[in-house]
């Protein structure tokens, strides 16, 4: 007589492909043990699949194929729903020495999940020009942006988005470079959308994040920009945020 | 829970929102895939609400995993709550089955041994989740590749005796138990006579992939006309019964399922109101001749 909780525990293990006892316990082996095998390893594929479809592309059948078979061993599915089955795929693919010295393997699967959760993230209220333009003068340096739930701020070292972009329209992609860029993540309305964003910017943002005001945005961006005119760029930014729709709340005092 | 008619439904998929919502097809009824909406907004939740709006919906899980032998998912379950709570669904149902052990999720519905350890652990937890849920949830009957040892029962009277102890309610599908006899070797008639008609909530119909020796339960292919004979036997077996045609690969244009649901309709309407015609009236109720006397236990019906 077998528990059921040991019943369950060899028959997963016979799904995940380890030597199990399981032939004990089953009265008809074949094909049956194999179907559920085969649909183990099937299921977790096409989820990925269907996550990384330009991950693959990159690497071609035969790495891909290699790569998601190692995760699926690795990163047993832990969520009930298939939908986070993939993850940990970029950060299992930094951890592989083979990839090391090919940082746009990670950061391309990883802008592949990145788009994946502004897909499903949460929506809000958006904030309108309207917010903005009722502020006194007194109230501009307090104010403090509330941005959208969907909002993602990501660098590459690579030309990782470049190729990402090729690989999708099925065109040639470029060479892969070296290049240092930052870019957003975001979706407006039920598209989901991106653009690159200049360095200022992304700092602009994150401040924004952490609950920075108005001032002090003006205040930091003085790094790029003279004190004079950098007020106008912040003011420029919040109208580019506003009609990129990534503003949520315009919070005044 | 009375048994509740709501009539011919499908599965809703991501294939189908645009054109159901510029459509509005005649279907009484869509299923879903709960774990498919545990997502905080989008388009999944986007297209559901407007659907919900003009369709009752069914909520149908794939990962309760009741008969596991982990503890229930409790952030699981809130989530199903919370999805249930949102669109007040028709049905919530799930497999009889176990999915996952040891914190693992195979994603795939895996047997069970049908014996009385195995009715005794999956009775108490559907107490639990019909508590937690506060209503009945429908279990389904699963598409088998394996036998274990272990059992010491028919599938159908493992089926049924879960369901009594428990007290909840059976989602038969039809085309799982055509594929089950196949693999096992049974009299598919004999499940049908013996599993509980008054609880029998809901079927499904479905394709499958047959390999000749084996079938395996694929949902890529129309329903096969030996599901649609047996489709008609629980129709004389069990009386109206909420039907839907369950479709995940090869997907057909939605005027092709629309059809396939429409041939349910046919082979179940003309029986179903035979049983009507023949409910015999008391002597009491000699001057409602005119009015239409719904067959034992339907209550609500929605057409179109
Ligand atoms: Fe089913």
């Amino acid at each position: 007589m077998v528990e059921l909780a040991d019943l369950q525990k060899i028959f997963l293990g016979h799904l995940q492909g380890q030597s199990t006892p399981i032939t004990n316990y089953v009265t008809k082996e074949q094909p049956g043990l194999a179907i559920y095998a085969n649909a183990y390893q099937q299921r977790l594929t096409e989820a990925l699949d269907g996550d990384y479809p330009c991950l693959g592309l990159l690497l071609g059948d035969a790495q891909f194929n290699q790569l998601i078979s190692d995760y699926i061993v690795h990163h047993p599915s832990s969520d009930p729903s298939l939908r986070w089955f993939g993850q940990y795929l970029p950060a299992f693919i930094r951890e592989q020495v083979h990839y090391q010295s090919m940082p746009i393997v990670a950061e391309l699967a990883e802008w592949e999940w990145r788009l994946r959760l502004a897909f499903d993230a949460a929506g809000s209220e958006i904030a309108v020009i309207d917010h903005v333009q009722q502020l006194t003068a007194e109230q501009w340096p307090t104010l403090q942006l509330e941005l959208v739930p969907s909002l993602q701020i990501v660098s590459w070292q690579t030309n990782a988005v470049a190729v990402w972009q090729a690989l999708e329209q099925q065109q040639t992609p470029p060479a892969i470079v070296e290049e240092r860029t930052d870019w957003i993540i975001w979706r407006k309305g039920l598209v989901t959308n991106f653009r690159s964003v200049h360095k200022d910017e992304r700092v602009a943002l994150e401040l924004s994040l952490q609950g920075h005001n108005f001032a002090s945005l003006c205040e930091q961006l003085c790094q790029w920009h003279e004190p004079d005119v950098v007020a106008t760029r912040v003011v420029q930014l919040l109208q580019q945020w506003l009609n990129d729709e990534l503003i949520r709340k315009v919070i005044s005092h | 829970m009375k048994k509740i008619f709501h009539g011919f439904g499908l599965g809703l998929r991501k294939d189908y929102y645009s054109e159901i919502l510029a459509t509005q097809p005649a279907v009484d009824w869509f299923e879903i895939i709960s774990e498919n909406y545990f997502v905080d907004g989008g388009k999944p939740l986007y297209f559901l609400d407007a659907i919900r709006e003009q369709y009752p919906i069914a909520m149908h899980g794939v990962s309760l995993s009741i008969g596991s032998t982990d503890p229930l998912n409790k952030h699981y379950l809130k989530n199903l709550k919370s999805l249930a709570d949102r669109i007040n669904p028709i049905f919530i149902s799930d497999h009889l089955c176990w999915t996952s052990v040891g914190g693992i999720n195979s994603h795939d519905l895996l047997p069970l041994p049908y014996n009385e350890a195995s009715i005794k652990h999956i009775v108490e937890r559907i107490n639990f989740v019909q508590d937690y849920l506060g209503r009945q949830i429908l279990l389904e009957n699963l598409s088998s590749y394996v036998s274990f040892a272990e059992s010491d029962m028919t599938e159908w009277d493992f089926v049924s005796d879960v369901v009594e102890r428990a007290d909840c309610m059976l989602l038969l599908d039809i085309n799982n138990i055509y594929v089950s006899a196949r693999n096992h070797h049974f009299d598919p008639l004999d499940y049908l006579k013996g599993v509980p008609a008054q609880r029998v909530m809901q079927h499904h119909l479905a394709g499958h992939s047959d390999y000749g020796d084996y079938i395996i339960d694929t949902h890529d292919a129309p329903v096969v006309d030996p599901v649609w004979q047996l489709y008609k036997v629980a129709a004389e077996l069990f009386g109206p019964v909420s039907t839907m045609i369950e479709r995940d690969d090869n997907m057909p244009t939605f005027s092709e399922l629309l059809a396939e649901l429409n041939y349910a309709r046919t082979l179940a309407e003309p029986i179903y109101s035979q049983q009507q015609a023949s409910v015999v009236l008391p002597v009491t109720s000699r001057y409602q001749f005119t009015s239409t006397i719904p067959s034992v236990g339907v209550q609500e019906q929605h057409y179109g």
